[in-house]
């Protein structure tokens, strides 16, 4: 193995030790066992020389307190059984409330316990850690690049995809069962495996708590973050269109009658108002809400990003808002992205829920075997049925300019998105003529842009 | 604070009394205390508090340059420690007092607050921590301290059942609910007993290593200064080998010259390589007035020196000319004297700097006995009788002073000084002795050579004679006059003493026979970077002088201090108008809703301590049946108060004054019937005694 691997692995495997120990450590200490092994510290330090201070009698007397603490935790066992009960979403950066059962078999009440959820170990593996680098990692100096310390606190944020609350449990009564209300703070889109409870127990003097853990393993589908978006305007919008009304639940006229007009050839017969027409001495015909529909591509971007790119998950949080919004509006909704394979989903008017396409973009992963032409096809492909193009980009390069360029050229009116860094300026190019239909979106401020739409 | 009614001011009042902060101590704990009882509260702003804690630091900081001041070597640590309850008093009074009962991380780390978002804005009550620092700050004084009548400190005995009694206290408070009382007096009881005999035990471990690694060290530090023995090199293959460090400075006084030698010790009595002190009868010299230490009362002194050098611990033994008369400006605990003219002195700074008076004429030694004359091993009787016989020193009718000429010429004309020990000074049959050797084959070696050669041979010849160690003082120091004492000279030579005739008494001579060429084979040793090592010297020397003189600078730091703290506390208290707030409205004093003094807040808090508190976003309905059905209350009872706090809370025509003595009644009654349970005892963590509803 090379010198330079076996320095990474053994840097990989004291931050690892070291992140599972202090975590393990964070839960074991109480604020109040702080307090005490703070003490414990400072009292050994100033009680170093027993000839000159009073401070060891403290140490002496913290120690063993800290001994019979740790020994009375070994008699802490309480046996439980646990019950989730949980929605089936979730959405990234909204807190997940759900109840759990908790029952105690025991005859005899449990008290003081702490119930918290035991999320996935969030420490990445050794080749994530040696292949991803941290955004902005070329900036750092050269002993924090070669130390990898920021790399992987990054990592182990990234890979944690919820924030657990602990809640203190009530006394459970003998046999008894508790419903306990607990709550999740999911930070990241897709699936999020919940793989048990862990019950900490604390000991009597409430210096350190017995972690226990209960296998309960569940999933629940996290979708992604949503902006508010106002009703927009989107381009392309055109009555009448053929595009998509094969599609609808129904064609042509509702039922809803709208008012009367005089009779214009080519009006069927069947609409002929015979009550006005008799009064007037004119044809007048009844005239109906128009049922008609718009079909509106929504491309998303998935091309040239790094794993855990905040870029593309905000592209993504940006294609589920439009795709929640427009769905509220009377349109067809095809989502183009390509992932192992190109895809395109249909939703709206009845083909396809919301909650489809939220779950498919939870779980949308960016593309590295593929090329952006790729995607350049699949949308070329359904052009013809299309009447607007909503594009999401994660660069304004020239083969994306190209791409809009060329679905300008085919008359197809668009709207361009370009999620960048925050400081960054893009010229309009090929939309230099319908500037207000290309927006760039900078990190941070992307919920601001949209609502200025 | 969160400490229990009357902790923090025990823990105060202990404090005080350890420290010898009493008064302070008895005031800082009503300060404290008052404010369990005062629900009136300040409404400080968050960088109200930053300032605050700010002045905290300020305080930290001028108390720890006042320490580092002191002249006691425990002060800059211990000292400190000690004053830390007085250092954090503006920031536990705040929280004492303000209207919010915890601090952000923010407020107490500066690093922090350049942070908006984790651990900056976690939040922290500092009682406890301030409880802590009491115990601690009690905990840093010395052990010695200790019998002074009843408020005075506690003593090694007392100490730890004080201690251990407030710790309980603050534990006690803290503990869980999960075992049953009795097992946590048990186990607390038992860490109790551990930690009195841990701390007996740590306390005799100590002392034990400290015996055993002094011994260790002993052994092996070249120049140990040890009062009882002086292990000489004598025999000893290879280089005697000793740093350029400076160790003392010397400026002569009003014009005379330096001594040439300072001594350190002597010692009467020599065998094996090893010259010992017989004798050690010790006494103290008391203090004048002003530093002023006096060895001979009414001896006029002829000449002065200031000598200036460090002390390790702030003890350790003097390096005095001869004749040494009266010591001034020395600040030191005490100085101890022996009959063999070693002054040693004991809780002093660092650093000392003070004036040596003496008269040549005069000596600090007792008088010499039978065996300062007459002492001389066996193994080196033979050798040194023939030298004697050569040199003709026992032929009657010869002077002292002839004697000594004789044996100073003896040494000059035919030994050479060597600090490099050869196999060839030691006789490989191990029958001459070292002192043998040097004397008749090598005729070369040090100046612990050439010191005992010289008190044997004065022996022979009758006169007594003593070893000294000390110093010799050879190289001047830049401009002014100064002198320097290295390490390396670091010397030995021989005492003789002078009969006293009449008019004068007897006295010890400085007599020394290494040959004069050793202040310059020394000076050779001097490393490249001496310069270098000496300018760093001369710059600890002079912050030395400077911090430990005797300046009121302790007193100006004080005054400098001042106008800061006044700044901080105008910044605090006067930048804009305070804003008071009434009892009841801490939290929300612009909505005061209907309801909110309903006596079942009382019970809620009651039943939480029980285990039964209300989860968050628990219906208050659901929380009633899940507390009825542990039948700890009176079901009705609890029931009916339940439903008129609901109505008295957020029915838009409120309770009437019936209804709302009722809902008193009830709850009243819940909580005696609850605290009748717990005079029947909870065991086993459930209820267990089930008396009838009435």
């Amino acid at each position: 193995m090379p010198a330079y691997v076996m320095f990474k692995r053994l840097i990989y495997r004291n931050y690892r030790a070291y992140t599972g120990i202090t975590f393990r450590f964070g839960r074991r200490v109480t604020p109040a066992g702080w307090l005490v092994l703070i003490g414990l510290m400072l009292a050994a330090a100033l009680g170093l020389d027993t000839t000159q201070t009073l401070a060891y009698q403290a140490f002496t007397f913290l120690f063993f307190c800290v001994v019979m603490a740790v020994f009375a935790s070994f008699f802490a066992r309480p046996k439980l059984s646990f019950e989730r009960i949980l929605p089936k979403f979730g959405t990234a950066g909204e807190p997940l409330r759900y109840q759990v059962l908790v029952k105690n078999p025991r005859g005899r009440s449990q008290r003081a316990l702490s119930l918290i959820e035991d999320l996935p170990d969030p420490r990445p593996s050794f080749e994530e850690f040696v292949s991803t680098p941290e955004p902005g990692e070329e900036k750092r100096n050269w002993y924090d690049r070669s130390q990898g310390w920021y790399r992987w606190e990054y990592l182990v944020s990234q890979n944690s995809k919820a924030a657990a609350t602990e809640v203190v449990l009530p006394t459970i009564p003998a046999k008894g069962n508790l419903e306990v209300p607990l709550e999740l703070l999911p930070s990241k889109r897709g699936f999020l495996r919940l793989q048990g409870m862990v019950v900490l127990t604390p000991d009597p003097f409430g210096i350190f708590r017995t972690i226990r853990k209960f296998a309960l393993p569940e999933t629940v589908m996290i979708l992604p973050k949503r902006y508010a978006i106002p009703r927009v305007e989107l381009p392309g919008i055109t009555k009448y269109q053929q595009g998509g009304v094969s599609m609808a639940s129904s064609i042509g006229e509702s039922e809803e009658f709208v008012a009367l007009r005089d009779y214009r050839s080519g009006d069927p017969l069947r609409h002929i108002h015979w009550k006005s027409f008799a009064k007037l001495g004119k044809p007048v015909v009844k005239e109906f809400q128009d049922e008609f529909f718009v079909r509106h591509a929504l491309v998303l971007d998935t091309f040239d990003v790094p794993l855990h790119s905040e870029l593309f998950e905000e592209a993504v949080s940006v294609a589920a808002s439009f795709s929640y919004t427009i769905h509220t509006q009377d349109t067809l909704l095809d989502l183009m992205f390509v992932g192992p394979q190109a895809y395109c989903f249909t939703t709206g008017r009845g083909v396809g829920q919301t909650e489809q396409m939220l779950e498919i973009l939870a779980a949308v992963q960016p593309c590295r075997e593929k090329e952006f032409s790729s995607l350049k096809q699949i949308v070329l492909e359904h052009l013809d049925a299309v009447s607007g193009v909503i594009c999401i980009l994660l660069s304004w390069d020239n083969e994306r300019q190209n791409f809009i360029e060329q679905l300008k050229v085919m008359g197809v009116p668009v709207l361009v998105f370009v999620v960048t860094e925050e400081d960054a300026e893009l010229a309009p190019g090929p939309m230099a003529d319908k500037p207000e239909n290309f927006r760039p979106l900078p990190l941070g401020k992307i919920g601001e842009e949209l609502a200025k739409l | 604070m969160n400490t229990p009614p009357f902790l923090m001011g025990i823990a105060l009042l202990f404090w005080g009394m350890q420290t010898g902060f009493l008064v302070f101590a008895a005031v800082m704990a009503v300060l404290l205390e008052t404010s369990q009882f005062i629900k009136s509260r300040w409404e400080f702003s968050e960088k109200e508090y930053h300032r605050i804690f700010d002045l905290c630091g300020l305080l930290l900081l001028g108390a720890g340059g006042i320490a580092s001041t002191s002249e006691d070597i425990r002060v800059p640590v211990l000292g400190l420690a000690q004053w830390l309850p007085f250092i954090f008093l503006p920031i536990i009074a705040a929280q004492a007092y303000g209207s919010r009962n915890k601090l952000t991380m923010r407020t107490l780390s500066w690093f922090l607050r350049r942070r908006k978002v984790g651990l900056a804005e976690k939040e922290l009550n500092i009682s406890y921590i301030y409880l802590g620092l009491c115990l601690l700050s009690a905990g840093a004084v010395s052990p010695g301290r200790s019998g002074e009548g009843i408020f005075g400190p506690f003593g090694t005995r007392t100490f730890y059942f004080a201690v251990a009694t407030i710790l309980i206290w603050a534990l006690f408070s803290m503990r869980t609910r999960r075992v049953h009382g009795s097992v946590w007096v048990i186990l607390i009881g038992c860490a109790a007993f551990f930690g009195y005999f841990g701390q007996i035990g740590l306390h005799e471990l100590q002392k034990h290593l400290e015996a055993t690694v002094t011994n260790w060290i002993g052994q092996f530090a070249r120049r140990e200064a040890n009062l009882l023995e002086s292990q000489t090199a004598l025999g000893r293959i290879g280089q005697v080998k000793l740093s350029g460090r400076i160790v003392l400075r010397l400026e002569p006084q009003d014009g005379s010259s330096p001594p040439s030698l300072l001594r350190e010790l002597s010692y009467d009595t020599y065998g094996n390589t090893v010259w010992r002190a017989t004798r050690q009868e010790v006494g103290d010299l008391s203090i004048e007035t002003n530093d002023v230490w006096r060895l001979h009362p009414d001896v006029p002194s002829k000449s002065s020196v200031r000598i200036s050098g460090y002390l390790h611990k702030g003890q350790g033994l003097l390096a005095l000319p001869s004749g040494t008369v009266e010591l001034r400006d020395l600040a030191v605990g005490s100085v101890k004297t022996n009959v063999l003219g070693m002054t040693k002195v004991e809780d002093g700074a660092k650093f000392i700097r003070f004036l040596a008076k003496s008269t040549p004429t005069l000596s600090n030694d007792s008088p010499p006995i039978p065996e300062d004359r007459e002492q001389i091993p066996e193994k080196e009787e033979a050798v040194l009788a023939q030298i004697a016989e050569e040199l003709g020193l026992n032929v009657p009718g010869k002077t002292l002073d002839e004697k000594l000429r004789i044996i100073h010429a003896y040494f000059q004309n035919n030994f050479s000084y060597s600090t490099y020990i050869t196999a060839k000074h030691v006789d490989p049959e191990k029958k001459k002795t070292a002192l043998a050797m040097f004397l008749t084959e090598t005729r070369s070696g040090h100046c612990e050579y050439f010191a005992t050669a010289a008190v044997m041979l004065a022996r022979q010849a009758g006169i007594p004679a003593r070893y000294a160690t000390g110093f010799a003082v050879q190289e001047t120091s830049g401009k002014g006059g100064m002198y320097v004492v290295r390490e390396r000279h670091a010397h030995a030579w021989t005492l003789v003493y002078r009969e006293g005739d009449g008019e004068l008494p007897g006295l010890w001579e400085d007599f020394d026979t290494t040959p004069a060429s050793w202040d310059e084979i020394e000076a050779q040793k001097a490393s490249f970077w001496q310069p270098v090592s000496d300018l760093w010297a001369r710059m600890t020397y002079e912050f030395s002088k400077w911090r430990y003189s005797k300046t009121n600078f302790r007193q100006y730091a004080i005054w400098l201090l001042v106008p800061l703290v006044i700044f901080l506390v105008w910044r605090i208290f006067f930048s804009r108008k305070r804003k008071r707030i009434g009892a009841g409205s801490v939290a929300n004093a612009e909505n005061v809703w209907p309801g909110l003094d309903s006596e079942l807040y009382e019970m809620e808090e009651e039943l939480a301590g029980r285990g039964l508190e209300r989860m968050q976003s628990e219906p208050l309905t659901e929380w009633k049946e899940r507390v009825q059905a542990t039948e700890c209350v009176p079901a009705e009872a609890f029931k009916t108060a339940v439903e008129l706090h609901v109505r008295y809370r957020f029915d838009p025509h409120g309770l009437d004054a019936t209804e709302r003595e009722l809902l008193r009644e009830n709850v009243r009654n819940c909580l005696r019937r609850l605290s009748r349970k717990d005079a029947v005892g909870i065991t086993d963590g459930h209820i267990a005694a089930k008396p009838q509803i009435k």
